[in-house]
Formats: structure tokens, C-alpha cells, sequence
């Protein structure tokens, strides 16, 4: 079981490298009239500074690139991990819930109008709450003006948006779909409709196979959320990763690779963390796969 | 037990009550000032690499100083970091005596060392800038020569006169270059990251989130400034940088986009301040080009767009139609000239003229020698700043006003960075628009004279007319106001008959801030010159 | 037993006709909507982009259903209580000396009258009256009397057509900061019906909309092309051949799974100069390992069955068998759904990237970049350039999952034993 963890983090590591190498490649093509080096030099270069973390330190004025990179990456963390949370909370259960009670048909109603509303795209969810705070409650939610507003209003802006990537780009539809599927699978299988028959209690069992699911919704559907935070954080002005990579490609003057590079190690490193969970939660929920 | 508690509290009373008086000085001081910003402001260091935009010039108002300060409306030049200076007689030198007993932030007292630094400063960066603008402007000193720690020299190429608006240039500080401190890689050494002036305000510190706080100086030589804090608010979008204001997050905004005004003056609590903008809107045609070489043709092109219609539909009106670069503001404004009306009719005369006619009857005129088509580029930026469309539509309005007379305009937009190399340096392009910014200085001859055609200076269009060289050399070269007035209100004439640019239109600037804000005086181009007068209003400090 | 026998012949008759069924509603749902979507790209194609007529700018919607809903024209509702709980009509009290008169024109086009008998205001507007005006009117409510303006409609006229704006003054209950004694209301006249608005430069919103069908299909068809290409063969061959292969292919799929989406699409955006098509490619790069991953679970599940075997001892090549039996005749439900939100996704990612503005430029309007020039002018209530992309987007966007559905439902699903 720990060689095939041990391969795991290996082949996660590999990865790593190869992603990095593929975004310093296409960072490179970037058309630039400022950079005079061939193309390869620069994938060497960018590669370098990938692997060896050796930041410039010149180009965000007072702070270090590590700080920078930091600060924002603990706003986009928030949200990643929050929405996460949310979802958790929400979709899973209800997931569950649907297919223990497929005939009642209010669930199924409700379910159609989550699917339905989540399919909305993030976008529009977050040009609507922008709207209806400001002309409802007379407030902006971003992030510079929390310090002004009353607990109330600070964690209502403090959990906005997640709640926009959790509600859209059809994440929960599809979370809520697969989760209702596999426990189909799952309550139709022989051992569970014995214990069913024998009046035993069942959930054990069923979050025990359940597990190596809810794994793999999350390392399908990360990479999704992760861009869903890029249109979270521009609406909203909440400075995080997704902002600052944006800024940095698109503005005019001299272009800000280190940082693209950093906030890329940071995301892919957080993909990679849940696929590895994901990888090892599968491993050690099913005995057959423990050994070769 | 009560004793030790009722005879401090009555000491503490007794003592605040003292402090009560000395709080009743003539205006209060204390507040923050919020303001936004919807561009990154990049290097503090007002020559460094890249280019200084009005954004940074705002920042350096309150941080930096000058020489001598230039009075636009007034046409003066105050003393500022010099006390007085004396021409000498043959005009070919003049003498700065500078104050004495300032400081920069730091501590360190400021000296004669520190201007002839920035002098070699500004030398040993020329050409290395993107556009170096500001760097130009020394190119009339031959040499400095430091006489005493408080008196200064400088030499000239040739006699000038009028010469003193020239020395308003920002002082940096020369112990902040030191060897040291530059092998040291220190960031806080680093004049573009913590910048150190002589100003009523000095820099406090940038956060993460690019907001720049600046606190006021307790030891400036002049009246110490009201307001005690100040915020750059770093706003990318110029809808959610409104929304702010009305919400009270910012009390500040420099410039305010037209559509945007009813909507705080409807909200009640900001006052709009009008000031002149030295920003002029235009289209550049390239002189090398075949059709736009021909003067009949660029004024046809002029009389050819309705430049009322524009302001009104897109800016409220709020502006003025320019028939030259130069605002009606400006001293040296030519008043017996008007622009052109908006008349398809001669244009099309005019083109007709010119020998460009439509022979195969598909609405569009050709050469006759080659039988080309009349078709151009058009090259503009797209914007960077989300919420700015205005520029489109002018320029659809425009090509669609070519089109009636025989003209096909493909419109190109282009990333900032592209735009400026295809435009300014390369100079491969047909027509461009263009906004020019000018600042307190007001100098247009960069703009036409034959010498500066080399790729990067800006006369990118090619410009070449003997006779507004001549008048550029006579008004470098004449001492009298009123030959000087003559010889731009000449260049303005012969600019008008020769359209090299049409130019469109000037925006009023409206400065929204709170009301609380009183004796709010704005300098036009460099905005908080005289922000150490500023004050809020008693009843607003907390 | 022969009733029960007549009684389903008859259920089976009637399950066949009856077109309201779920099993062909969705289908053909989907297939307007499709419909319409490649009407729309054949209109772009053949009028080439060519800019629409331009008026009257940010004019609301002339659509008297959409006005009932939000506002109620033709009426000036201005509402108003008094103690007594009684209605009032304006003109009632409108020349009454003792109280004054209740209600004084202060800004009024040319041409607008009153009528004292109907009780009303008439305007006629000319051709010069092209715009936008705005109606002021003042109130004297009185001593005990307050008056409140609930809601700030905004009229569309039309040239050469005659307006009737009825007032009536209701009294409701106020409080002391409500007074608003002159009211405004702006009225935007124009040449032509635009039954949905016009935008910022003066455009038809139908025809926007029309206009911005363009980026819809031909996008989703490049996204398709390169996601299944390449998902079904490294899905297939992963599946089927298992061991080192399987290995080799799944690390490339996870390594093209494990970018964050959006990064690679800026940096495309970024490199292409923000050519749209170009983008989409690598948008079937991000989408094809979750086709890999689909089509190996099914070749996984199909690869034990008799039929394969069966294939295999007849002598059937592997590639035959793999792209005949198990992909062309046994996945088609999962080619669908795949190929629907292949779509979607395509939509969406061109929708956030032009309002971003790294998408489109320019002329050529999409849907995003009609969000980003309307989301400044709902904070002057004109609400109608971000509402009608929205109901585009999302009708699209529903109209590829039923399809998907329908297409499922009715065709390529099995009836298990």
C-alpha cells in the first residue's frame, strides 16, 4: 500500500514539473517589446525561476514577490477552501438525499430548480449581487471596504463570493448528478438491501463507499472552481491570484512573469494536493487496490 | 479607596479642558483624504525607466518640489525651492539662490549638491525612456555650476529668455544614490520604491493592494498642511471607483467620467469642480502616406467629421471643439480663428479637387495614377480600463462619416504596448488617435518641428513646414511676450490651413469630492499643488 | 381479462400521439433553439458584420408587455395618502383656489398640452424632438398632505404617434424624509420601434443578439473537434490495452486535467492576440481529459462482456473492434452529452472572456461584450442591455442540455432487462 503512495507522490511531483514546464513555455510566447531574448532563453529562464523559486525582487516596489504572492494567494485559498465547504455542506447531502427518496416528487422539483439555478453562469450571479447591493442596501461588496461596515455586513461580504462559485457554471447540477448516480449504484447493490431487509442501519457502509466518490468529484471539479475565482475576483475587486495574474498579463508596460509563475506553482500545487487525497482516499477505502 | 479614584479623574478632566483651547487654532487639523485612481501608478521616481503619467505627477505634487512653479492661468512664475534668481544681463546664464533650512524627509539638509544631481540624473537617462518628454526639457543647459551650497549656476547653450517655467522639474535627493545603498540592494534605499522629497507630504508606505499612504510633514519650511493623511485608492474600474464615492469609501476622484456626473450630483454630498484639462483628442495622418500627403485631402477629412455631434452624443457637451493644439485657456489661444463647420458638401468638393475621384462606381474614391483605393488603417488602443467605450464609438462615427464621402477606414484596435511601438516608433501606420497630454509648460513645438522625426520624438506624423520652423527657432529665441504671442498665433494659423491632425475636442475635468472638504483649490495639471491648504470642516474630523 | 387488454392498446395509441410527452419535448426544444442559433450565424454571414443603423442611444424597450411588468405606462402613478384612506384625482383639486394648484408643469416638450376635460396630457413629438427630455413636474401637496414617488418610469415615443400620460395623485403613507416635491421622468423619442432598446451607441438589441449568435457554433464546433479527437482515442486505447499504455496515456490526460482553465486561456488570449478561434483550441484542450476519462470507464465496463470476445475469436482487428463495436454502436450517449457541453462550456468561456475584455474586440459584438458596456447603466435603472444577453445566454445554454437530453432519451438509451 505505501509503495503505491509512494508512486503516487511521485507521479504528483512529475507532474508538477511538467505543468511548469508547459507554462513557462507558453509564458514565453507571449509577444513582449520590452523582453529582447530568443524564445528559448526565456523558457530556460522561466523554468529556472519555477523550480528554484529564486523571485526578482525589484518589480512590486516595497515587498518581495514572496510576499506579494502570499497575500494574495491566502484571499484566493479562502474562497477555493470555502466554496469547497459549501459545497460539502449543500450538494453532497442533498445528492444523497435525492436518490434515498426518488419518489417523492417536491425533491425532484427542488432538484430541477437547484440544477436549473446553478446553471446559471458565475458571471451573471455576480454582476446580480453586485447590483442588488448596491441599489437595495447602499453597499459595494469589495474587499477594501470591509473595515467600514458592521459585523453583519462583513460576513455577508466575506462569504459572497464563494457563494457565487458554488451557485453557478453548473458546479452543483453536476456535483448533485454525480453523487445521486453513484449512491443508485451503490443502494442497489446485494449487501445493501439485506441489511436493508434486516432493518439494519446502512449509512456506514454507504459513506464508506461513498468516499472514494466524493474524492473524485472534487479533483474533477477543481480546476473548474479555480476558474470560476478569476471572474469572482474581477467583479468583486478582491485582490487574489486570479486578479493579479490577469493584471499581469494584460497591462501595459513591462509584464510581470515571476509573478504569473508563482500564482500558476501555487494553483497547480493546489489541484495536485486534492488529486492526491483523492488518489490516496481510493487506495484506502478499497482493499483491492491496497496491493498490485 | 474614593480618594484614589475621584482626584485623578479630576486631575484628567483638568487637563483635557487645557487641551480643549489649544485645539481652537484658526482651521483644524486632522482628516484623511481617500482618493481613487483608476491606473497603477508603476516607479516612483519621476525618471525612471518608464513613462510618467499625470497619475504619477499627482503623486509627486506632494512629495517632491520644484525650482520655480509655473502659474498657467496667471502666467508667473513662483519661487518655490529657490528664493529668488537673477538673470545675468547678456542672457546667456542665470543664477538660482535656494532656500535655506529645508529638509528632505529624511532629515538631511537639502543643498545645491541635490540640483545639480538631478541635472547629471536626468542627462545620463535620456533616450533611455520610452518617451522621454520630461527629459527633453533640459536640453537647453549647457553646463551647472555650483557656486555655494545655497546658490547655483546655470549655463545656457544659446541666449534665452522667458527661460525660468523651464526649471520646474523635480528635485530628487542625491544621498539617496550612494554607493552604499545601491550595493546594499536595499529596497528602502530605492528611490522608485520609497521616494523622498521636500514636499508637504511624504510617502508613508505602499500596500499590498497597491494603495500608496502619504502622511504630512511636520517639518516642511512652508504653512504645514491641514489634512494629516492621504490615500491613494488603486481602482481598476471606473463604475465600481463611483459606486465608492456615493458609498463614502473614497471622497475623492480626479476625474470623473462624464456619463458619470449626473449620477454624483444626484447623490448630493459632492461637490464637481471644473478645471482645464491640457488634454487635446485628435487623429494624426501620416505624411508619408500617398492620399494624406495632399493638404485637400486631411482638410476635407476635417470638414468631413462633425466634431459638435461627438460631444454631445459622448461627453454631455463639456468641452470645446479645437481647431489646434492649443486650449482656449492658454494665453497665447488665437481668437480670430474658429474650426471648421461640420459640410460633407465641400468636402467632397475638395477631394474632387484633388483628383480623387470615383471612376467604377463602387462608392469609393481611387487614385488616378495608380488606381489604388482609398482605404486606411486606423489604429487606436483598446482600453485598459474597463467601463471606457467612448473611443469606439468616435471612431465609428468617424469611419462612418468617411464612408459617405468616398473613404474606407479600417479600424485596428491594438494592445497599448503595440500601439505605441507601431505608432511612435515604427511609424508604421495611416491614421492614429491620439490623446496628447501637455503639462503646466504647454510646449507644442515638439509636436512640429522637422527636427524631431526620428522614430520615438513626437513628431511621428512627419511633419515638415519651413515656415513653422522658423517661427519654433523665433520663439525660442525672442525675449518680448507679444512676439512671442505672434509667433503661435501664427504656427496656430498656419496649422489650421495645413491639418495635419484633426483635432477634435478638449474635456473639461471634474474634480468629485466631498463637501466637507473646504478652500479646495485645484492646480490644473499636477492637481495638489496647493494641498496643504485644503481643510475638513470641523465638523467632519474624527 | 379483455377490458385490461383494450385498455392498454388504447394507453399505447395515445402514448404514441401525445406530442406533450417528455420523451420529445425536450427534443424538440433543443432543436428550435439550434435552429435559431444557426439562423442567426447564416444572417451574420450573409449581411458580413456590416453595422446596423444607428439611433436614438440607450432607449428603453418599446415592448408594452415588458413596460406592464416593470412599470406602468401609459400612467405617471404618483402616489399619496391621505388621513381618511380616500382617493383623489388630481384635476379634482387642480384649480382649486383655496389650496392652491396641487400640481405646475415646470419642463415640458413643445407640444405637449393639456386636456382639462380628459383629464390628461397629449403630445404629438416631432422630428426635431429626437432624444432624450425629461417632464418636470411640481407639487404642492399642502399642509397635512405628503407625496412620494415610488417609481421612475421611463417612456419610449415614437414620431409622428399621439401619447395620452394619464395622472392620478394617490395618497400613501410618507415619512418627513420622503418629501420629493418635482418629479422627473425622461421619455426617449425615436424614429423606429425597437421593441428591445437600443444600446450605448445607439444599436437594436435584437439585432446585437442576433449579431452575436456568430460566436456560438462555429467556437463549440473547433472546442468538439479537438476534445473528442483526442479523448476518444486516449480514452480508448488507455481502456482497452491496459498496462504501460494505460499509464502513459492516463499521466497525459492528468497532466492537461490538472491546469487551472482559466490560466491557460488568458495566456492563449494573450499570445493569439485574443483571436477567438485560435482560443477554443486550447479550450479543447483543457475539456478532452474528462471525454479520456468517459470513454475508458465505458471501454472498461464493455471489455468483459460476451460480444468482445465473441469479436475477438472471430478474428476482428483491435482497432475495429474499438472504434466499431464499443465506441460507434455502445457510447453514443456519452458522445452527446459530451458534445453538448462542449457547447456550453464554449459559450461560457467566450461569454466571461469578451467581458473580461480579452475575447472579441471591436465591432463585432458578442453577448459579454454587451454585458460590459450595460453593467454601468443599471445603476441608472436602464436595465435592459444586461437582462436580454442573460435570457440569451441562459436560453442557449438550456437549449443544449435538452437537446443533449432529448436526443438521449429518444435514441441511444436502452431498455435494461
Amino acid at each position: 500500500m505505501f509503495t503505491k503512495i509512494l508512486k503516487q507522490i511521485l507521479l504528483v511531483s512529475l507532474l508538477f514539473f511538467s505543468a511548469g514546464i508547459i507554462i513557462s513555455a507558453l509564458l514565453a510566447l507571449v509577444p513582449d517589446i520590452y523582453v529582447q531574448d530568443t524564445i528559448l532563453n526565456r523558457v530556460i529562464n522561466n523554468f529556472n525561476t519555477y523550480i528554484t523559486f529564486d523571485y526578482n525582487d525589484i518589480q512590486f516596489g516595497n515587498f518581495s514577490l514572496w510576499e506579494v504572492i502570499l497575500s494574495r494567494s491566502i484571499v484566493s485559498l479562502y474562497i477555493i477552501s470555502t466554496t469547497v465547504f459549501l459545497i460539502f455542506l449543500t450538494g453532497i447531502p442533498f445528492g444523497y438525499y435525492i436518490s434515498y427518496k426518488k419518489h417523492s416528487s417536491f425533491i425532484q422539483i427542488i432538484n430541477k430548480i437547484v440544477c436549473a439555478l446553478s446553471s446559471v453562469p458565475i458571471l451573471i450571479w455576480a454582476l446580480l449581487f453586485n447590483y442588488i447591493f448596491f441599489s437595495l442596501f447602499q453597499k459595494s461588496p469589495e474587499y477594501d471596504t470591509i473595515n467600514n461596515e458592521s459585523t453583519f455586513w462583513k460576513y455577508v461580504i466575506f462569504l459572497l463570493p464563494p457563494f457565487t462559485v458554488m451557485i453557478g457554471d453548473g458546479i452543483l447540477a453536476d456535483v448533485i448528478r454525480r453523487m445521486k448516480e453513484e449512491t443508485d449504484k451503490i443502494l442497489n447493490e446485494d449487501y445493501i438491501k439485506v441489511l436493508h431487509a434486516r432493518g439494519l442501519s446502512t449509512n456506514k457502509h454507504v459513506f464508506h463507499a461513498l468516499l472514494p466518490v466524493i474524492g473524485s468529484v472534487f479533483s474533477d471539479k477543481i480546476s473548474y472552481l479555480i476558474g470560476g475565482i478569476v471572474v469572482v475576483e474581477y467583479v468583486y475587486n478582491w485582490k487574489g491570484l486570479g486578479w493579479g495574474i490577469l493584471n499581469a498579463i494584460t497591462r501595459a508596460g513591462t509584464k510581470n512573469y515571476d509573478f504569473v509563475l508563482g500564482a500558476s506553482m501555487v494553483l497547480v500545487a493546489v489541484i495536485l494536493i486534492v488529486y492526491l487525497i483523492n488518489e490516496i482516499i481510493t487506495i484506502l477505502s478499497d482493499p483491492r487496490l491496497r496491493d498490485n | 479607596m474614593f480618594k484614589r479614584i475621584i482626584i485623578p479623574c479630576f486631575f484628567y478632566v483638568f487637563f483635557y479642558i487645557l487641551t480643549l483651547n489649544a485645539q481652537e487654532i484658526e482651521h483644524p487639523y486632522g482628516g484623511d483624504l481617500p482618493y481613487g485612481e483608476n491606473v497603477d501608478p508603476g516607479a516612483l521616481n519621476p525618471y525612471d525607466r518608464l513613462k510618467p503619467t499625470d497619475v504619477t505627477d499627482h503623486l509627486f505634487a506632494m512629495i517632491y518640489e520644484r525650482l520655480v512653479r509655473y502659474d498657467f492661468y496667471e502666467n508667473k512664475t513662483y519661487p518655490v525651492l529657490a528664493e529668488s534668481w537673477n538673470l545675468s544681463p547678456d542672457n546667456t546664464s542665470i543664477t538660482f539662490i535656494l532656500r535655506q533650512n529645508t529638509q528632505w524627509h529624511d532629515g538631511t539638509p537639502f543643498t545645491s549638491q541635490d540640483v545639480k544631481f538631478t541635472y547629471d540624473f536626468i542627462k545620463s537617462r535620456r533616450r533611455q525612456s520610452v518617451n522621454y518628454y520630461k527629459t527633453k526639457s533640459i536640453d537647453f543647459i549647457k553646463e551647472v555650476k555650483i557656486i555655494d551650497d545655497y546658490k547655483i549656476q546655470f549655463i545656457f547653450n544659446e541666449p534665452e529668455s522667458e527661460v525660468t517655467p523651464r526649471f520646474d522639474f523635480w528635485i530628487i535627493p542625491k544621498h539617496r544614490f550612494t554607493d552604499d545603498l545601491l550595493n546594499k540592494n536595499d529596497r528602502k534605499g530605492n528611490l522608485s520604491v520609497f521616494p523622498i522629497g521636500t514636499g508637504p507630504y511624504k510617502f508613508h508606505g505602499q500596500a499590498l493592494n497597491k494603495n500608496i499612504r502619504i502622511s504630512v510633514n511636520n517639518n516642511y519650511w512652508n504653512k504645514k498642511g491641514h489634512i494629516k493623511r492621504v490615500e491613494m485608492h488603486h481602482i481598476a474600474d471606473r463604475t465600481s471607483m463611483i459606486n465608492r464615492l456615493i458609498n463614502g469609501g473614497i471622497k475623492l476622484v480626479i476625474e470623473t467620467p462624464p456619463k458619470e456626473l449626473t449620477r454624483v450630483e444626484n447623490a448630493g454630498d459632492y461637490n464637481t469642480e471644473a478645471y482645464t484639462s491640457f488634454r487635446i483628442h485628435a487623429f494624426a495622418y501620416n505624411n508619408k502616406n500617398e492620399f494624406l500627403k495632399y493638404r485637400k485631402v486631411r482638410q476635407a477629412m476635417t470638414y468631413a467629421t462633425n466634431r459638435i455631434h461627438l460631444l454631445n452624443e459622448w461627453y454631455n457637451g463639456k468641452g470645446e471643439v479645437l481647431f489646434g493644439p492649443v486650449v482656449s485657456a492658454h494665453p497665447y489661444y488665437n481668437d480670430n480663428l474658429a474650426p471648421r463647420p461640420f459640410d460633407i458638401n465641400t468636402a467632397k468638393n475638395l477631394l474632387d479637387q484633388a483628383g480623387f475621384k470615383d471612376s467604377n462606381n463602387d462608392n469609393v474614391r481611387e487614385s488616378p495614377d495608380t488606381g489604388k483605393n482609398m482605404e486606411f488603417e486606423l489604429i487606436y488602443p483598446s482600453s485598459t480600463v474597463a467601463s471606457e467605450t467612448e473611443t469606439q464609438s468616435v471612431i465609428e462615427s468617424f469611419a462612418n462619416w468617411m464612408k459617405d464621402i468616398g473613404i474606407i477606414i479600417i479600424q485596428k484596435p491594438l494592445i497599448m504596448d503595440k500601439y505605441l511601438d507601431q505608432s511612435f516608433k515604427n511609424q508604421d501606420f495611416d491614421i492614429v488617435w491620439i490623446q496628447w497630454t501637455f503639462d503646466n509648460s504647454y510646449d507644442i513645438t515638439s509636436l512640429f518641428h522637422s527636427n524631431e522625426t526620428e522614430p520615438g520624438d513626437d513628431n511621428f506624423i512627419n511633419y515638415k513646414n519651413d515656415q513653422v520652423d522658423a517661427l519654433i527657432n523665433e520663439y525660442f529665441n525672442s525675449n518680448d511676450k507679444e512676439l512671442r504671442r505672434a509667433c503661435i498665433n501664427s504656427i496656430q494659423k498656419i496649422l489650421n490651413k495645413d491639418c495635419p491632425y484633426t483635432f477634435l475636442y478638449n474635456i473639461d475635468n471634474y474634480a468629485s469630492i466631498h463637501y466637507s472638504y473646504q478652500n479646495v483649490r485645484i492646480e490644473p495639471y499636477y492637481f495638489f499643488t496647493f494641498l496643504p491648504e485644503w481643510y475638513i470642516a470641523e465638523e467632519y474630523i474624527w | 381479462m379483455r377490458k385490461s387488454f383494450h385498455v392498454t392498446e388504447q394507453n399505447q395509441q395515445k402514448q404514441v400521439f401525445n406530442i406533450f410527452n417528455t420523451k420529445y419535448i425536450e427534443f424538440f426544444l433543443g432543436t428550435i433553439i439550434l435552429i435559431i442559433l444557426i439562423l442567426g450565424n447564416i444572417l451574420v454571414y450573409f449581411k458580413q458584420d456590416t453595422l446596423m443603423k444607428i439611433d436614438v442611444r440607450n432607449q428603453p424597450p418599446h415592448l408594452q408587455f415588458l413596460q406592464k411588468i416593470l412599470y406602468k405606462p401609459p400612467e405617471l402613478n404618483i402616489q399619496y395618502q391621505e388621513k381618511n384612506n380616500q382617493q383623489m384625482s388630481l384635476f379634482d383639486n387642480w384649480f382649486n383656489v383655496d389650496e392652491g394648484n396641487l400640481f405646475e408643469l415646470i419642463h415640458v416638450p413643445i407640444g405637449m398640452e393639456i386636456d382639462k376635460e380628459k383629464k390628461k396630457l397629449i403630445w404629438r413629438p416631432n422630428k426635431n424632438q429626437k432624444g432624450k427630455t425629461i417632464i418636470k413636474l411640481k407639487i404642492h401637496p399642502g399642509k397635512e398632505k405628503k407625496a412620494v414617488i415610488n417609481s421612475r418610469p421611463h417612456f419610449t415615443a415614437i414620431i409622428g404617434d399621439l401619447y395620452h400620460f394619464n395622472i392620478k395623485y394617490r395618497l400613501v403613507k410618507t415619512n418627513e424624509k420622503d418629501i420629493n416635491t418635482i418629479i422627473e421622468f425622461p421619455i426617449t423619442v425615436s424614429e423606429k420601434i425597437h421593441p428591445l432598446g437600443t444600446d450605448g451607441m445607439g444599436r437594436d438589441v435584437i439585432s446585437c443578439i442576433l449579431f452575436g449568435t456568430k460566436w456560438t457554433i462555429i467556437p463549440g464546433l473547433i472546442v468538439i473537434f479537438v476534445s473528442i479527437s483526442l479523448g476518444t482515442t486516449f480514452g480508448g486505447y488507455a481502456g482497452y490495452y491496459g498496462g504501460i499504455k494505460n499509464q502513459f496515456l492516463s499521466l497525459i490526460t492528468n497532466l492537461f486535467a490538472i491546469f487551472p482553465s482559466l490560466l491557460i486561456i488568458f495566456l492563449t488570449a494573450a499570445i493569439f492576440n485574443f483571436n477567438i478561434y485560435l482560443i477554443m483550441i486550447a479550450v479543447g484542450l483543457i475539456t478532452f481529459p474528462r471525454v479520456a476519462v468517459g470513454v475508458k470507464n465505458k471501454v472498461l465496463s464493455l471489455k468483459k462482456r460476451q460480444f468482445i470476445e465473441a469479436a475477438q475469436e472471430l478474428g476482428l482487428s483491435d482497432s475495429e473492434i474499438l472504434w466499431k463495436d464499443i465506441i460507434w454502436y455502445n457510447s453514443r450517449n456519452l458522445m452527446i452529452t459530451n458534445i453538448t457541453h462542449s457547447f456550453i462550456f464554449a459559450i461560457l468561456i467566450e461569454v466571461t472572456l469578451s467581458y473580461l475584455q480579452l475575447g472579441v474586440q471591436g465591432k463585432s459584438n458578442s453577448w459579454g461584450n454587451l454585458l460590459q458596456h450595460g453593467k454601468d447603466q443599471l445603476y441608472y435603472g436602464e436595465y435592459w442591455l444586461v437582462l436580454i444577453p442573460v435570457i440569451a445566454v441562459l436560453i442557449s445554454i438550456t437549449g443544449f442540455y435538452l437537446l443533449g437530453d432529448g436526443i438521449n432519451k429518444l435514441f441511444f438509451i436502452k431498455k435494461e432487462h
